[in-house]
């Protein structure tokens, strides 16, 4: 656990029930650099996520935020913690009774003793920073998911955490607008020296604003290192994911007409 | 207090900032720097931040917020002093072109 660590993961095991959805996985998270966290659906990208924002218990040992063992952590010291992250999660998970506007106010009025004007200003400069500041008296049911998405960014940098997590950015972004959020993501690193790290499937996206790249496959820790590191990483799985080699898709294809047709009646049409 | 205020000249006021202003600090200098603005005949004030170390979205709120205040009145808002972290954090807000950033002038300039 260096000095420039944030956040290390040692060992972390995570179950559902019975059944085990993250083995042994172990990494760092640097500061003020954007960790992507990539794999295939269902790797375990966003139980991951989960834990590292304290959403889901983890156990002692095992999860330490600058050497301290969140797992050990009371709610006094888990509440200190959550005032220092923003999180976007994949819907946007906005409240759909306030504006957008009021959404983003939401974090300062509750955390802040700024003046509602001070607020009020914060909420357009957030929503102009991710494009929707004309939209800030919209309900959230009139944006669509893209939209919703950003505004769900433009709360999660609300207060300006130290670290940032972002699960899924880009999924339901046009292209452009996509490329917009990987440059303030960018942005919001070299300005503010924010923490960040972002979940997502995404190559392109991944390969522009990744200073690490952390792959799971399976619920396992496939790889972690630089871009070029993992561009050059010679394992089997990982040139597999890196050239979309669908072998998820075979597998589910496979289990799907399974289903449809009965492993006998397979083993027929072989 | 992070806050110094000096009347230089009937009509402008210089507001030295210092240390870290952001979302703790802001409530208290916001106080001070709106109650100077809307006294009689005010009509500049130019807002110091060499010495500030770093500012956060809810300074630059505040700032905005001091503008609008003098805009009201015809007045104007100048901001010196910048260094390389007020300038981002103010560019991050999209509002580099609302201050006229001028990274290179003082408050005596």
């Amino acid at each position: 656990m260096g000095e420039r660590c944030v956040i290390d993961v040692v060992n972390l095991n995570s179950f559902y029930g019975g059944r085990q959805v993250l083995h042994d996985i172990t990494f760092s998270i640097a500061r003020n650099e954007v960790t992507v966290i990539m794999g295939v659906s269902g790797c375990g990208k966003t139980t991951l996520l989960r834990h590292l924002v304290g959403l889901k218990k983890t156990g002692p040992g095992q999860l330490f935020l600058e050497g301290e063992d969140i797992g050990g952590f009371n709610v006094a010291a888990m509440n200190r913690y959550r005032r220092r992250i923003g999180v976007l999660f994949q819907s946007g998970a906005l409240f759909n009774s306030m504006t957008v506007a009021e959404n983003i106010a939401v974090p300062l009025s509750v955390h802040s003793r700024l003046a509602a004007e001070t607020i009020r200003i914060i909420a357009t400069i957030k929503l102009h920073q991710v494009g929707l500041s004309q939209f800030r008296d919209y309900m959230p049911s009139q944006l669509s998911g893209g939209m919703q998405k950003r505004a769900g960014l433009a709360r999660a940098l609300a207060m300006d955490p130290e670290i940032l997590f972002v699960d899924e950015p880009s999924s339901g972004l046009d292209p452009i607008t996509a490329a917009g959020l990987d440059e303030l993501i960018l942005e919001l690193r070299d300005t503010l020296g924010m923490t960040i790290i972002v979940v997502t499937h995404e190559l392109e996206s991944a390969f522009r604003i990744a200073d690490q790249i952390v792959m799971l496959d399976r619920g396992r820790l496939l790889a972690a290192g630089t871009v070029e590191q993992i561009k050059a990483n010679p394992d089997e799985r990982v040139i597999q994911f890196l050239q979309r080699q669908a072998e998820q898709k075979q597998d589910d294809n496979q289990k799907y007409l399974e289903r449809l047709l009965g492993e006998s009646e397979l083993h027929l049409q072989a | 207090m992070h806050l110094q205020l000096e009347r230089t000249s009937p009509g402008e006021i210089v507001c030295y900032l210092q240390g870290t202003v952001d979302r703790q600090t802001v409530p208290a200098i916001r106080r001070k720097l709106l109650r100077s603005a809307r006294e009689t005949g005010v009509s500049q004030m130019v807002v110091d931040l060499a010495k500030v170390s770093a500012l956060d979205t809810a300074a630059v709120a505040m700032l905005v917020e001091l503008l609008r205040v003098l805009a009201e009145k015809r007045g104007k808002l100048r901001l010196v002093g910048l260094n390389e972290q007020t300038t981002k954090m103010i560019r991050l807000s999209r509002l580099d072109a609302l201050f006229h950033l001028d990274p290179h002038a003082t408050s005596g300039s």
